[in-house]
């Protein structure tokens, strides 16, 4: 039986990898008691799906993770009996059963939402019209260690912002979480404080809920 | 303490999972207890696989009126982060600052964690030395093996925990409880078995030794070991802490019996941990079931110093794999020996996988491997491994030390001619099921003498001999091995250490001054610095390490009493001189007399 599990990640748990948190996840559903079904092979894994990974340090509403069991369970029991065995920070919000023939996670997952509050004097709109260019450019080291430009406007989705506090603008927007498509969103946060410089403060990111195809 | 400043600390840092906690099993806050912190001077990672430390950490959980938290090393970036913004050092589980505990146990498993002992007294605002440290400091205690020759450390001790502390931690808990100072409680504490209390002890000069006298009347004369008299019943956890991110040894493990009956005489844990105990068959099980249920663990290790000796080990494998093969548990056993029995428990517990096989001759040559009491013969090396490879197994490791006492040129010649040897069984096999290539992996380490051992009287080896062993290893070994020899300078110091007396604690403190720590770890390993320590103190580590120690006079460990007699340990250094070998505990009594101290306790 296939189910979507949406986990939020928030507290302590930013500072665990995702590598961390499968090994973890793993053992939590040992504790519960849900039989997983196993794969086939040398080394047999339980059948476990999970979503991109948010970056360390950013708290977020919507992690996903599949996971295929070897008996019917209920949905709400999955979550209660999960839950008694996550630390503080990690929290099932909902699972949802999905049929044999739905797609994989990765194929299904299609963009999220990320939430910015940027102590910053700028105004809202200033922050969004920079926002909604076409031409965004960051500076970032390659894999081999080389500064390099990347274009990044190409991933932002939907930008709105909002004036949160005297100093504090909230900007808003969607990024894509298709595999091999998938940009930092402290590249933003990178390229916010290149444009402008001495004029962007502490900036915290939120992820929100992801968008299904 | 400050949650926002740590999040912010903990953002500079590699893995911050170290120092965060709220891992599933902690303990939880009990209300008007001591606080009790279990301090490992080394990293998260390294101190989280470490059993004794589980099974202490769950005596005072379950125990009323005290509240046990943990603190680890913090590794020199995270120490930077707390000097940078004026932090103490704080336990997991609480945050709480280290210097407002009670009592800080640190546990000594190795001699070169010492310095990072400092580092964390340093970081916390408490005096490195128990004579600078008043009444409002908390109390700092050390146990592990480490402390059957506390000397070289003791002065930064209040108390020294000597043996297995399951029964004697809970009573200086108590003893702390009931006492109306510090002084009172060392006063009382003293009576506890295996506590040694520095203060009450001078330094005498003896022979070319110094030596702890008493220097109150009622302090004893010796200390004595303290050990778990009834094993079957000692407290074992059900549940043990599972770790966010993955230590050394990520799985639950049970002790299926501690000690270990084979006597080989360069072994201090098999002289400090006899006699040998076993746990009954039914209490390993139900065990293993509650620790897989309660932790969710995929796999479990049969821990012991020898568990192939273990007398349940091949049931214990069949009804774990048996029982839990629906959730894939895998089974592991450290510490194999190698005989064919071994290997049949091996490949027994490796049912799909082939991994990698790990067995540890110790010595090339059969002289030296009756000098050191291996009880190996070269055909039950070769006829195991050749066992092996029926089986399919392709990939060895094998471990040997070089430097031991009366070894010759010719006997580290024989780990080349034995790996040769094996190699030839590999070819000449001639079973379907073997694999296609070898892959043969040697260690060979240095031999540091540990005290209580047959082997305490003798000096590590010589820069000179040491090198050139290595070398000529280097030349005949054969090409397609993967050979790997140790680092001899901190083995030279590790030697000094383990056999030291009470003049190098201002070492110790010098060296960690000079900027030492993690000693363990190569890439702050600072050979110089120390050599400095020594000169700063008018000594030479050189010297030192060399220093011959004559079987008659009396040795800065001697007071401490841990069950195996003096004369036991003389007569199997004269019986290595001869190589000639003693009987393990199961087929014959070679006399360590440890009934003589704890009436009773050595079964066989």
């Amino acid at each position: 039986m296939r189910y979507r599990l949406c986990f939020e990640k928030n507290e302590e748990m930013i500072y665990i990898s995702l590598l961390d948190f499968q090994t973890f996840l793993q053992r939590a559903l040992r504790r519960a008691k849900i039989e997983m079904e196993f794969s086939n092979g040398f080394n047999p894994h339980p059948r476990i799906e999970y979503g991109p990974a948010v970056g360390l340090f950013i708290p977020s509403d919507g992690e996903y993770v599949d996971i295929t069991t070897l008996y019917d369970c209920k949905e709400l029991d999955i979550a209660k009996s999960l839950n008694k065995q996550l630390p503080k920070g990690l929290k099932v919000k909902s699972v949802q059963r999905l049929s044999n023939v739905a797609p994989a996670l990765s194929q299904a997952i299609g963009a999220a939402k990320f939430v910015f509050k940027i102590q910053t004097s700028l105004s809202a709109g200033e922050i969004l019209h920079y926002v909604k260019r076409e031409d965004i450019f960051v500076t970032k080291k390659n894999k081999k260690g080389i500064l390099t430009k990347k274009e990044i406007a190409l991933y932002i989705d939907n930008p709105t912002s909002e004036q949160t506090d005297e100093d504090e603008v909230t900007l808003t927007l969607y990024m894509s979480q298709r595999p091999n498509n998938i940009l930092n969103p402290n590249l933003i946060v990178t390229a916010l404080s290149e444009n402008f410089p001495d004029k962007i403060g502490i900036v915290k990111i939120q992820k929100g809920e992801s968008l299904f195809f | 303490m400050d949650i926002t400043k740590l999040n912010e600390m903990l953002k500079n840092v590699q893995k911050p999972a170290r120092y965060m906690g709220g891992e599933f099993g902690i303990s939880t806050k009990k209300e008007n207890a001591m606080n009790f912190a279990f301090a490992f001077p080394d990293t998260y990672e390294v101190g989280m696989s470490h059993l004794g430390h589980k099974i202490l950490y769950d005596i005072l959980d379950k125990k009323e009126g005290v509240y046990p938290q943990r603190v680890y090393a913090p590794w020199p970036d995270m120490a930077e982060e707390l000097k940078k913004n004026n932090v103490k050092l704080f336990s997991l589980e609480d945050k709480r600052p280290l210097d407002t505990f009670d009592i800080i146990g640190f546990s000594i498993q190795y001699e070169m964690c010492l310095t990072n002992v400092l580092l964390m007294l340093e970081l916390s605002g408490i005096p490195l030395l128990a004579k600078d440290r008043d009444e409002n400091c908390p109390i700092i205690m050390a146990g592990g093996p480490c402390c059957v020759n506390p000397e070289p450390f003791c002065e930064i001790f209040d108390l020294i925990s000597i043996g297995e502390g399951e029964e004697t931690l809970p009573a200086i808990v108590d003893c702390y409880k009931q006492a109306p100072s510090k002084e009172e409680f060392l006063k009382n504490a003293v009576k506890i078995e295996g506590t040694y209390i520095p203060k009450f002890y001078n330094p005498a000069q003896k022979d070319s030794c110094i030596i702890p006298v008493p220097n109150v009347e009622f302090a004893p004369k010796n200390v004595t070991r303290s050990i778990v008299r009834d094993f079957e019943a000692s407290s074992y956890p059900e549940h043990f802490i599972v770790p966010f991110i993955a230590p050394v040894h990520d799985r639950a493990m049970i002790e299926v019996m501690r000690g270990c009956p084979r006597g080989c005489r360069f072994c201090q844990a098999g002289m400090i941990y006899r006699p040998v105990r076993e746990r009954s068959l039914e209490r390993n099980k139900a065990l293993a079931d509650k620790l897989l249920e309660s932790t969710g663990y995929e796999e479990i290790a049969l821990s012991s110093l020898s568990s192939t000796d273990y007398f349940g080990c091949s049931e214990i494998v069949d009804y774990i794999t048996d029982k839990h093969q629906k959730d894939k548990v895998n089974v592991s056993l450290p510490s194999l020996r190698l005989d064919s029995f071994s290997v049949d428990v091996a490949d027994k517990v490796q049912r799909i996988r082939k991994t990698t096989l790990t067995f540890a001759p110790e010595a090339g040559s059969q002289r030296m491997r009756d000098v050191i009491n291996k009880n190996l013969s070269e055909e039950m090396i070769l006829s195991s491994l050749e066992r092996a490879f029926e089986r399919g197994y392709s990939k060895i490791k094998l471990y040997f030390m070089m430097g031991l006492p009366f070894e010759t040129l010719e006997d580290v010649g024989a780990i080349a001619d034995l790996t040769k040897k094996i190699q030839y069984r590999f070819r000449t096999c001639t079973s379907v099921h073997k694999a296609k290539n070898l892959s043969l992996g040697l260690s060979v380490a240095v031999f540091v003498p540990k005290p209580h051992t047959p082997f305490e009287f003798c000096h590590i080896d010589t820069p000179e001999n040491i090198k050139e062993k290595q070398s000529l290893l280097r030349r005949i070994m054969p090409k397609n091995v993967k050979l790997s020899m140790h680092d001899s300078p901190l083995s030279r110091l590790e030697a000094v250490f383990a056999k030291g007396d009470r003049r190098l604690n201002k070492v110790l403190v010098d060296a960690y001054k000079n900027g030492c720590v993690f000693d363990a770890w190569s890439e702050y390993f600072d050979m110089e610095k120390w050599e400095n320590a020594f000169k700063q103190n008018g000594m030479d580590l050189f010297c030192l390490s060399q220093k011959e120690t004559s079987t008659t006079q009396e040795l800065p460990w001697d007071f401490i009493k841990v069950g195996v007699d003096k004369s036991f340990l003389l007569r199997e250094f004269e019986k290595a001189k001869n190589a000639i070998t003693s009987p393990n505990c199961f087929e014959g009594c070679a006399g360590c007399m440890i009934n003589n101290t704890y009436e009773g306790a050595c079964k066989k």
